[in-house]
C-alpha cells in the first residue's frame, strides 16, 4: 500500500480534478449562453410583431371561434407561439409538407365546423380561402402568413 | 424580460409556500435549509390540493388553492416558538480556507443563472407544455377546464403533474394579469433551492466547506444551470425536490419519523412536479424494503404514519389522471413485444446512454466520478452510504429503461430526454461524491472502513 502522504495526494488530486472539470464546464456553458444572449437570442416569449399579428386575427374571429393553422414551414415553434397568442380561441394545427396538409385538412374539415384558417408558407390546394389577407410577418420566421375563411 | 415587481411577487409566493409548509410540518424553521424544505413541502401540498379543489370547486379551484395557502401561512404564525437554546461558549473551529471560495462559486452560479433566466425567453417545453398549462389554469381556474382539440400537442400534456403550472398561474393571479415573460423569476428560486438542498444533504457526510463545494458543483453543471433550464423546463424544480428529499431522508431519525416529518412530504412532492418523480420514489422504496428485509428495524408505531403523505399524493395523481380521461401518447408500444425484442435493444440503449453520461460539455466528469465514488461507498461505506449509492445508480439505470421500449428512434429519444432525466438525479450524484470523499480521506489517513 502506498504511504499516507501519497494516498492523501491521490484523493486530493482526484477530488480537485472532478471539481475543476465541473467548474470549467460550467464556466464554458455560462459563456456560451452569454454569447448567445449578446448575439440577440430572443429575450421575450413573443416576437415584437406578435401583438399586431394577434390583433389582426382577432379582428375577424368571432368570440370562441376556432382556427386551423396550416403550417408547411420548417419551424414548428411558430405553431406554439400562435396557439398561445390566440388562446383561449382553440387552434388546430396541421403541420407538414403541402400534400400531407391537404389530406389532414380534408379529414379535419369533415370532422369539424372550422371556418377560419391561418396559413404559413404556400397555400395548400385543398384550402380555398375567402377574403384572404396577409398577416404581419414575425421576425425569426421566413414564412409569410395569410388569414382567411375556409370555403367548404 | 421580467422586472423587479415580478421577481418580488415570485419571492412572496415562495415565502407563502414556505409558511404553509411550516404549518404542515408544525415547526418554525431554524435555518435556511429548513426554510427550503418548508417551501417545497408547501408547494407540493398546494399542488396536490389543487386536484381535489378542481374536482369539487370547478373554476374557483385556483383561487381556493391560493386561499388555502394563505390560510395555512396565517396558521403558521400561531406555531409555538422554539425554546431558546442555552447559550454555550463557542468553541473556535479552524477556518477552512476553501469555504469562502466555494461560497463565492455557488453565489456566482446563482447570480449568473438568475441574470440569464430573466433575459432568456421560454424554450420549447417551457412554453409549449408548462407555461401553456399555467395559462389554461389561470384562464379556467381549474385543472379540468379547457381541453385542447384532439391532435393538439398540449392535449396529452395535461396529464403532467401540476406544481410548476400552479406556481406560474399563482404569480399571474397575484400580479393580476397574464404575461409569459413575468413568470420567469420563479426559476431562480428553484435553482437556489436546489443548491441549498444539495448542500444540506452533503453536510450530513462532510464539512461545511464540502457542503458548499457540493452546492457550487451542482450549480455549475451545464446540464443543470444552462440550456433548457433557462427556458422554463420542470426538470430544475424536480431536481430541487430530489435534493431536498435526499437531505430530509439522510437527516431523518427513525425515532422521530412521523407524518409531520419533512421527508415523507418531500417524497410525495416528487410526484407533483414531473412524472419521472415516481422513479426515485420507487427506487427509494425498493432500497428501504431491501434494507428492512435484511435487517428488520424496530420502529415506533408513529413512524408508519410517514407513509401517509406519499400514499395520499399517489392517490391524488391517480385521481387527476382518471378525471382527465385523456389517453397518453402511445410512445412505448414495445411493452407488448416479446422480451427478446427488448433485449436486442439493450446494447443500443446502453451505448447511447453512455454517450450522454460522458458528455463533458454537460457534466464535466460527474458521472464517471459518481460510478467510482459509488464503488468506494459499497466497499468502505456504512449502511446509509451504501443505500445512497444504490439509489443514485439505480436511478441512472431506471431513467434509461424506458428507451428499451420506446417507439421513437433510440438515439433521438435518448438525446431528447436522457440528460434531462439525469439532471433530476444529479444532486444525488454530487452527494455520493461528498460521501465517498470522506471515506477516501479515512483510507488515506489509514482509518478503518465504516
Amino acid at each position: 500500500m502506498p504511504p499516507p502522504a501519497a494516498r492523501r495526494a491521490l484523493v486530493n488530486g482526484a477530488v480537485a480534478f472532478v471539481f475543476a472539470t465541473g467548474v470549467l464546464a460550467g464556466v464554458a456553458a455560462f459563456s456560451r449562453e452569454i454569447r448567445s444572449d449578446r448575439r440577440g437570442a430572443p429575450s421575450t416569449t413573443f416576437p415584437p410583431e406578435m401583438d399586431r399579428f394577434r390583433r389582426s386575427v382577432l379582428a375577424s374571429l368571432p368570440p370562441g371561434a376556432g382556427v386551423v393553422f396550416l403550417d408547411s414551414g420548417d419551424d414548428p415553434w411558430v405553431e406554439v407561439l400562435v396557439e398561445r397568442a390566440l388562446f383561449p380561441h382553440p387552434v388546430w394545427t396541421v403541420f407538414g409538407p403541402p400534400e400531407e396538409i391537404d389530406a389532414s385538412l380534408r379529414r379535419l374539415m369533415a370532422r369539424t365546423r372550422l371556418r377560419f384558417a391561418i396559413v404559413a408558407g404556400p397555400v395548400p390546394t385543398s384550402a380555398r380561402l375567402r377574403r384572404a389577407r396577409p398577416l404581419p410577418r414575425l421576425s425569426g420566421f421566413s414564412s409569410p402568413f395569410l388569414f382567411g375563411e375556409l370555403e367548404r | 424580460m421580467s422586472g423587479f415587481p415580478d421577481a418580488a411577487i415570485a419571492a412572496a409566493l415562495a415565502l407563502l409556500f414556505a409558511a404553509a409548509g411550516n404549518a404542515i410540518l408544525g415547526r418554525r424553521p431554524a435555518g435556511i435549509g429548513e426554510w427550503n424544505e418548508s417551501f417545497l413541502v408547501g408547494a407540493g401540498a398546494a399542488s396536490a390540493a389543487l386536484v381535489p379543489l378542481s374536482i369539487f370547486l370547478g373554476h374557483r379551484a385556483l383561487l381556493a388553492a391560493l386561499a388555502v395557502v394563505l390560510a395555512a401561512a396565517g396558521a403558521s404564525v400561531l406555531l409555538p416558538r422554539k425554546a431558546q437554546r442555552e447559550h454555550r461558549p463557542q468553541v473556535p473551529r479552524p477556518r477552512d480556507p476553501w469555504t469562502p471560495v466555494f461560497f463565492a462559486l455557488a453565489a456566482a452560479a446563482v447570480l449568473l443563472f438568475t441574470a440569464l433566466d430573466l433575459r432568456v425567453a421560454y424554450r420549447w417545453d417551457g412554453l409549449a407544455i408548462w407555461a401553456a398549462r399555467a395559462q389554461l389554469l389561470h384562464h379556467d381556474g381549474s385543472l379540468f377546464g379547457t381541453i385542447p382539440p384532439p391532435g393538439s400537442y398540449l392535449r396529452s400534456k395535461l396529464r403532467y403533474p401540476p406544481l410548476l403550472p400552479l406556481a406560474e398561474a399563482l404569480v399571474a393571479t397575484i400580479r393580476g394579469k397574464w404575461d409569459f415573460d413575468a413568470l420567469k423569476p420563479i426559476f431562480p428560486l428553484f435553482f437556489l433551492s436546489l443548491l441549498i438542498g444539495t448542500a444540506r444533504a452533503a453536510r450530513t457526510f462532510g464539512s461545511r466547506a464540502a457542503a458548499l463545494g457540493a452546492a457550487a458543483l451542482v450549480g455549475l453543471l451545464p446540464a443543470v444551470s444552462t440550456g433548457t433550464n433557462l427556458g422554463g423546463y420542470a426538470d430544475l424544480p424536480e431536481a430541487a425536490v430530489v435534493a431536498a428529499a435526499a437531505a430530509a431522508c439522510l437527516r431523518e431519525s427513525p425515532a422521530t419519523l412521523s407524518w409531520r416529518s419533512p421527508a415523507p412530504w418531500l417524497l410525495g412532492a416528487l410526484l407533483m412536479v414531473k412524472r419521472e418523480g415516481i422513479i426515485p420514489l420507487a427506487v427509494l422504496a425498493m432500497v428501504l424494503l431491501a434494507a428492512g428485509l435484511a435487517r428488520p428495524a424496530i420502529r415506533p408505531r408513529r413512524a408508519w404514519s410517514a407513509l401517509a403523505p406519499p400514499a395520499l399524493f399517489l392517490a391524488i395523481r391517480a385521481a387527476h389522471l382518471l378525471r382527465l380521461k385523456i389517453p397518453g401518447p402511445k410512445r412505448f408500444p414495445l411493452f407488448s413485444q416479446p422480451a427478446t425484442a427488448v433485449a436486442e435493444r439493450i446494447g443500443l440503449v446502453a451505448a447511447n446512454a453512455a454517450r450522454w453520461l460522458l458528455a463533458p460539455d454537460l457534466w464535466g466528469v460527474l458521472w464517471p466520478a459518481t460510478f467510482a465514488a459509488a464503488a468506494i461507498l459499497v466497499v468502505r461505506g456504512g449502511g446509509k452510504e451504501r443505500a445512497l449509492a444504490a439509489i443514485a445508480l439505480l436511478c441512472v439505470g431506471a431513467d434509461a429503461a424506458p428507451f428499451l421500449v420506446t417507439a421513437w428512434p433510440i438515439p433521438l429519444h435518448v438525446e431528447q430526454a436522457y440528460s434531462r432525466l439525469l439532471e433530476q438525479v444529479s444532486p444525488l450524484a454530487v452527494i455520493v461524491l461528498v460521501a465517498a470523499r470522506e471515506r477516501a480521506k479515512e483510507w488515506a489517513s489509514g482509518g478503518a472502513p465504516g
